[in-house]
């Protein structure tokens, strides 16, 4: 216990000294961290100084892995000594000390859903620890998703926030108020809380299917390379924070657009006669999204299921994930915790086998295409085994 | 629908529904259908009075602020204080048990009136149980261990007229050092096993099931029976 609080004591000390004379871009929120940072770490990119070709381009700090704790903050930090700017995806909890340290120029806030309870605590406490960080950086421009209803109380004290309608398919987890424990109501994207004065703010920012909107009537056209309208979300919101700092709009809209892959996510490998695409989903509003970006036409589905500790261990949530969304589609169950899976597929109606190990259960599958959805070690497993198989 | 269809309340999974508690009420559904019998969910939501007249219900966990929304509508439209009394089936996981309680007192140390249906009360520990339990059941026609998942902060302790629902082998159960999970009383039977209870406990499901349509023939899915050997095996791990 001593030798974790010296080791913390340490990194802020060595966080600080890295933050110094930069300005950086804190990502936090349950999903859309890694793509987030992505595509922000994109579109600061175009920032900065005239290259002899015309192009303008700068190098940008960011933890492209996915490391959000303490480690991979430095590691980040300190294998780019000379960027100006940097792009960090925290993990929620961390956001007060690492706040303290790097002392961000923009918190871009996602979303606030059921992480891995087990781990991490719950919500509306994670909300008034991220609302009483803030409060500590007045003057942080705080870019925040005003779909999200805990989100929005964060940042709703704030003197500088940059509201975006980034989109919230999940409102599971807030139908009472945070700040008064009323009922929150909705009426279509609007939202209210019946027991104060907290409703959606007025975006700033917000998409469509073809264009992002800005402030001042600013709209451009916005194609991605990412599928899922979640992403156009995550896009909006890194496009907002990039402007903030200065960004021209087309030159980020055009950066974020050609971001195609997130660390191994979204990309088609190809594995003996199968070719996979893999999708990360780490938590109920992570799976919903991710399954909806599941082409079923496109061949089969493979979906792999772990409960280690970064996973979260209580897998419940398998039941608050719609799974009935494939009551036409078999799907092969596999990962540590496939039973698990395969018990919910089965009381869901779902035809279904259970393999285990996740390559042997796509090569269960057909010859062709696998889409395959993933939890996070799961996800990642896989992905060490693509990387030997030179992908 | 007809007369003969089985209707399962889910009691307000728009605020206690934390853990996938829903899940439940789908185990039970499934389990009536896959033997032939007509059954049907029926969400109550914040936005509906508690109906009175469905065969069994199943309430969910939840945090501070919806549990307390929770218990302010079931004493506002006691539906299902009614449906217990006449003896319908009640299945109340995790902070369910605390709102069907005479009181529970939050976090913050305010002392909230419960629903009332169980002999229990409701403070909190000094640190959150969280992890795998495993309880030998004390309910004449359980025989199995049953296994489950707690995460609560809450430390309920039973007064004499409700009766612990097993005997924890693995876990803190009700209060951590008690050593016994649950309550029942009356047709209100409690657990902190929390989220899916029923998948991992098919004996629990089958029991609250005949109590609605009688005696059930066997009903064994492999995969649920390795799930149990598998997580029975996980518990004696820890």
């Amino acid at each position: 216990m001593i030798g974790g609080v010296v080791a913390m004591t340490l990194d802020k000390s060595i966080l600080r000294q890295l933050g110094e004379g930069r300005r950086t871009v804190v990502v936090t929120g349950t999903n859309g961290k890694s793509t987030t940072t992505r595509m922000t770490a994109a579109a600061l990119g175009t920032l900065g100084p005239s290259e002899p070709q015309g192009r303008r381009h700068q190098t940008v700090a960011t933890n492209a892995e996915g490391a959000n704790m303490d480690a991979g903050l430095v590691a980040a930090l300190a294998g780019a000594r000379d960027a100006g700017l940097a792009a960090l995806e925290v993990d929620e909890m961390h956001v007060p000390h690492v706040a303290d340290a790097v002392d961000p120029a923009v918190i871009v806030l996602l979303n606030l859903s059921r992480d891995q309870l087990d781990r991490v605590g719950e919500i509306n406490h994670i909300e008034r620890t991220l609302r009483g960080e803030l409060a500590r950086h007045p003057s942080t421009v705080v870019v925040a998703n005003c779909d999200d209803v805990l989100m929005t109380s964060a940042a709703y004290d704030s003197p500088h926030v940059v509201w975006v309608a980034a989109g919230g398919g999940w409102a599971n987890d807030s139908v009472s108020c945070p700040r008064s424990g009323e009922i929150i109501v909705r009426d279509g994207s609007h939202w209210y809380s019946t027991g104060t004065d907290f409703k959606r703010p007025t975006p700033q920012w917000w998409y469509d299917d073809a264009n992002i909107h800005g402030p001042d009537g600013l709209s451009l056209p916005m194609t991605l390379a990412l599928p899922g309208t979640v992403n156009r979300g995550n896009a909006t919101q890194a496009v907002a924070a990039a402007v903030t700092l200065g960004a021209d709009p087309a030159a980020a809209v055009a950066a974020v657009s050609g971001v195609d892959e997130v660390a191994g996510r979204y990309g088609t490998v190809q594995l003996g006669a199968h070719s996979v695409r893999m999708l990360l989903a780490k938590n109920p509003a992570g799976w919903q999204e991710a399954l909806s970006m599941v082409d079923t036409d496109a061949g089969s589905v493979v979906i792999s299921v772990n409960g280690q500790v970064p996973d979260g261990e209580d897998l419940s949530w398998l039941w608050d994930v719609n799974f009935e969304h494939f009551v036409h589609h078999p799907v092969v169950a596999a990962g540590e915790r496939g039973t698990d899976l395969a018990v919910r597929l089965g009381y869901a109606g779902v035809e279904h086998t259970l393999v285990h190990n996740a390559v042997e259960a796509i090569t269960s599958c057909p010859p062709g295409h696998v889409e395959v959805v993933a939890n996070y070690t799961a996800f990642l497993q896989l992905n060490r085994t693509f990387g030997r198989a030179g992908r | 629908m007809s007369d003969s269809t089985v209707r399962i309340g889910l009691v307000l999974p728009d605020v206690m529904g934390t853990y996938g508690d829903g899940g439940n009420s789908v185990v039970l559904r499934q389990r009536l259908r896959l033997r032939g019998f007509d059954a049907e969910i029926v969400e109550i939501t914040l936005s509906d009075p508690v109906p009175s007249e469905l065969d069994l219900y199943t309430l969910g966990g939840a945090e501070d602020y919806a549990q307390r929304l929770a218990t302010k509508h079931l004493l506002r439209y006691p539906g299902l204080q009614e449906a217990a009394a006449r003896g319908a089936p009640v299945l109340a996981i995790c902070a369910a048990i605390q709102v069907l309680g005479h009181w529970y007192e939050t976090s913050s140390g305010e002392r909230v009136d419960g629903v009332g249906l169980l002999d229990v009360t409701t403070s909190p520990q000094p640190e959150r149980t969280i992890g795998e339990v495993v309880s030998q059941p004390l309910v004449p026609g359980l025989s199995e261990r049953l296994t489950g998942f707690e995460n609560h902060r809450g430390g309920t302790v039973l007064g004499p007229a409700a009766q612990p629902l097993a005997r924890v082998i693995c876990g803190a159960g009700n209060r951590a050092g008690d050593g016994i999970d649950g309550a029942m009383q009356g047709s209100v039977v409690a657990t902190y096993l929390h989220g899916p209870c029923l998948a991992r406990n098919p004996e629990l499901a089958d029991l609250l099931l005949s109590r609605v349509v009688g005696e059930l023939a066997p009903l064994e899915i492999d995969e649920v029976a390795q799930l149990r050997r598998e997580r029975l095996a996980a518990s004696r791990r820890v």
